[in-house]
């Protein structure tokens, strides 16, 4: 019943070699006199073997709780790409019902794109006047740097030493740099073609994400780009992180000097729609203010003429996503790709002149080519075979090692190298060393939570990964074991924020299986509740004793869940029962509302106006069939003006859409 | 069970005594039901597509999450009983859940007790002084057994040290730690 180590102390002869352990150097047999020295040394080695073992329990369970915070950051995360998704189905749908009458569409055209109605070169000579460097005076208060064409690498230097500093660039220069850049990028063809003849290398990076510390670091240890130092980025440049616009700047300096050593790939997050949610958007309004609509109106332009991925040698294939069974360069090279603005709202639903209304037209030829360009921006790889749609992130597909091989094997290439999922070591291979993800934003949930990597191509060389983590925030390096405490308490936090969230919800499911008011529930029920109410597919046995109290018969305490003082503040604690319920509505969709109203505030200013507002009115209205008139419309926008000032501001916002919960909270109990 | 209680006292028919209840048979169904919940959920962590099965590699991990502790010897032995020639890199849940729900109910490897781990300690401080040092562990730990490599002594240091200047560990208490029980 015991392992035989367990007595060993007693009678060590029994203690008997596993076949895993290193062999012992002793002699086979010894002379009787050592019979004393033989039987210390046995007793040593199973005295060392329990320690090690021991020690092996005690950092399993680590592990596990490392892995279940680390499931968590995913979970929330996904479920947050998703909701945007859903969004933009929403509008989506919007603009197909109505799509009889051009005139709407346009509208709600205005709303997603910000586009105009002009013919394409209209639209170009357009684009080049309202955002030309030229509009934008230098204050002479600006103390940062100036920059002159033509761009050099002593440009390069100073802004890297500049951003380290903190400085910001000023907004006449962030242009300039970003129309250099667009002029480069419309004569680049959809796949970059790289060759490591002359270099003998290039180095892959994966997503940064606003994470300029990342990025410094693989300078530092890789060397600045240069014509014998090629660089491709992965995608995946922006959002999440607070200094997108810093790396933008830096890899298109980079580009500008060395155009033919230094190559962009379009990420998912390389989309305007996304950037409404993730944070670029919110970057942008904080740094640039009054000329933010400028810029951002140039990035989306940009985002459209990035290459959307980079063939090395022939042979290795990279991109941001991935593939699906119906990836084919030749399709890929036909792709006119400025046409999709954002990947999410390709231009053939939206029409380019009154006249010209396309919704209904759309072949299934424009929806292939389409796909091939969301499968190779949203794809993930799956271990099992076939090619199915990504339910997890709502957009690309999962594919497996078969569709790898058929996909490789087609095209005579290697190895695919993509991005797009943070992984723990910040890389990570998978279908037979086929696949090589590269994510290069380290502490990405949280500090600790991962390592970034970037990979280093050489002629006739297996690829050289090189890893780092950057300590910033961190006087001396955390231990491993602080390192997953914070992590998990961070992912915790995150999760408690989701109960307090939905706290109504899950009280009435918990009360519904203890129709004794008990305040206690079996452990299964509390699992299948949460898993349902919250959307979240977490172990969550693993973490109920980190999230809840269990008492002596091993029951969930359920309500010690929102006992604790963390979500005594999300809560406001001593609020009514009702109000408290809107909170929690308010709380759950903030994000979302914060989309719709980004995508409402067309001019970027932080506050929709009343011609903004009146737009999606009428456009809304007639969707609904309910024709608002002006005044009714006017209103409708004084009623959320709260303070009275002419404009409608994110809070006020907010505040409208907890009356109108107000309706669907009684709307649900009638 | 209403039925039981016949007022003319005739003998239950069959379908009624099939009914009747068998109180150790259903503890048991339900230690076993608590079982391979508790192993469903620990292998699930390591299940990153959900489809029912993880890397060879994590099975360590899982197995002595679940409190177990079994040597590097004895994991080789659970592993090839688990694992399917077809498919040697991966693990399949029922398979899993078959082994490691014997090892469970037959209470294996659930290690010693502290008396012994302390034990073991004081066998390897062969002065008696109640601490062994960095460098005498490196001698045992990575040498010896079941030897650790460089990142295991590394995280084994950072926790076994007393603290960061001394380079001692007084062993008394590095057993407390060692000895933590799964979710605490």
């Amino acid at each position: 019943m015991f392992s035989e180590r367990w007595i060993c102390f007693c009678c060590p002869q029994t203690y008997k070699i596993q076949r895993s352990i290193a062999p012992l150097e002793q002699p086979q047999s010894r002379p009787p006199s050592k019979t004393r020295g033989k039987k210390k040394s046995d007793i040593t080695l199973a005295a060392v073997i329990i320690i090690q073992s021991w020690f092996r329990r005690r950092q399993a369970l680590f592990e596990i709780r490392r892995k279940a915070a680390w499931t968590i950051y995913q979970n929330i995360e996904y479920a947050g790409e998703q909701d945007q998704l859903k969004l933009y189905n929403f509008f989506l749908d919007l603009m197909q019902a109505v799509s009889k009458n051009p005139r709407d569409a346009l509208v709600i055209a205005k709303v997603l794109r910000r586009t105009s109605s002009l013919s394409s070169t209209a639209e170009e000579l357009d684009l080049l006047q309202t955002t030309a460097p030229e509009t934008v005076n230098i204050e002479s208060s600006y103390k940062g740097q100036h920059i002159q064409l033509p761009i050099t690498k002593g440009h390069l230097e100073s802004l890297v030493g500049a951003f380290q500093r903190g400085e910001t660039l000023h907004a006449r220069y962030v242009l300039l740099i970003l129309h250099e850049v667009r002029r480069i990028l419309k004569r680049l063809p959809n796949v970059n073609v790289v060759s490591t003849y002359q270099s003998t290398c290039v180095t892959v990076v994966g997503d940064l994400h606003g994470n300029l510390s990342d990025l410094l670091l693989i300078f530092h240890k890789n060397g600045l780009p240069s014509n014998e130092n090629p660089y491709i980025f992965n995608g995946d440049i922006v959002d999440r992180g607070t200094q997108s616009m810093e790396i933008f700047i830096l890899i298109s300096v980079a580009f500008i000097i060395y155009p033919n050593n230094v190559y962009f790939n379009r990420g998912n997050h390389e989309d305007h729609v996304l950037n409404l949610r993730y944070g670029f958007m919110k970057e942008i309004i904080k740094k640039y203010k009054s000329q933010s609509t400028k810029i951002f109106h140039l990035f989306e332009n940009i985002y459209s003429w990035l290459p959307i991925a980079s063939l090395i040698d022939d042979r290795i294939f990279v991109t941001h996503g991935g593939i699906s069974d119906i990836t084919d360069l030749n399709k890929i090279n036909r792709i006119q790709r400025n046409k999709y603005v954002s990947i999410l709202s390709p231009t053939f639903v939206i029409p380019e002149n009154e006249e010209q209304c396309q919704i209904k037209d759309l072949t299934n030829e424009q929806l292939l080519e389409w796909r091939q360009m969301l499968d190779l921006l949203w794809s993930d790889p799956k271990q099992g075979n076939g090619c199915e749609p990504n339910t997890y992130r709502g957009g690309g597909c999962y594919w497996g090692p078969d569709v790898t091989n058929q996909i490789l094997e087609k095209h005579n290439w290697t190895l695919l190298i993509r991005s797009h999922e943070c992984k723990e070591e910040g890389f990570d291979y998978c279908h037979d060393k086929k696949v090589l993800t590269i994510f290069s934003a380290s502490n990405y949930y949280a500090a600790g939570s991962n390592r970034g990597a970037y990979v280093r191509i050489s002629t006739n060389q297996p690829p050289s990964i090189v890893q780092f983590m950057g300590t910033k925030h961190t006087v001396k390096p955390l231990t491993i074991w602080e390192r997953v405490s914070y992590v998990e308490e961070q992912a915790l936090r995150n999760l408690l924020e989701k109960f307090s969230a939905n706290k109504s919800r899950l009280m009435k499911e918990f009360r519904l299986k203890d129709p004794h008011q008990a305040g206690c529930i079996a452990l299964n029920e509390w699992c299948e509740i949460v898993t349902q109410v919250l959307e979240l597919q977490l172990p969550w046995r693993t973490l109920k004793s980190r999230l809840v109290d269990i008492d002596s018969n091993g029951l969930i305490l359920y309500e010690s869940t929102f006992r604790s003082q963390e979500l005594q503040c999300v809560l406001n604690s001593p609020v009514l029962n009702r109000r408290q319920s809107f909170c929690q509505a308010i709380y759950r969709n903030k994000d979302l509302l914060e989309a719709v109203f980004r995508a409402m505030d067309k001019d970027n200013s932080g506050v929709i106006s009343l011609q903004e507002f009146t737009d999606v009115c009428v456009f809304l209205g007639n969707h609904n069939g309910t024709k608002f008139d002006e005044k009714q419309i006017i209103d409708l926008a004084t009623s959320i003006d709260l303070d009275k000032n002419g404009v409608i501001d994110f809070n006020e916002f907010l505040e409208a859409f907890r009356i109108v919960d107000i309706g669907d909270h009684n709307h649900d109990h009638s | 069970m209403a039925t039981s209680t016949d007022a003319t006292g005739a003998v239950p028919d069959q379908e009624n005594r099939v009914t009747l209840r068998d109180p150790i048979r259903e503890s048991e169904e339900r230690a076993n039901q608590a079982r391979i919940k508790r192993l469903t959920d620990a292998f699930n962590v390591f299940d990153q597509e959900s489809n029912n099965t993880i890397p060879s590699t994590e099975l360590g991990t899982v197995i002595r999450s679940l409190g177990l502790v079994p040597t590097e010897g004895e994991l080789q032995d659970i592993l090839s009983e688990m694992s399917d020639d077809s498919n040697p890199d991966s693990i399949h849940l029922e398979r899993f859940l078959n082994v490691m729900n014997m090892i469970l109910k037959d209470r294996r490897y659930q290690g010693e007790p502290e008396s012994k781990i302390l034990r073991a300690f004081q066998v390897l401080d062969t002065q008696n002084n109640g601490y062994l040092t960095e460098e005498e562990f490196r001698n045992y730990l990575c040498k010896e057994g079941e030897p650790f490599n460089e990142e295991e002594f590394q995280d084994f240091m950072t926790i076994a040290l007393d603290d960061e200047t001394n380079h001692k560990c007084t062993y008394k208490d590095f057993v407390q730690h060692l000895v933590v029980e799964e979710n605490d």
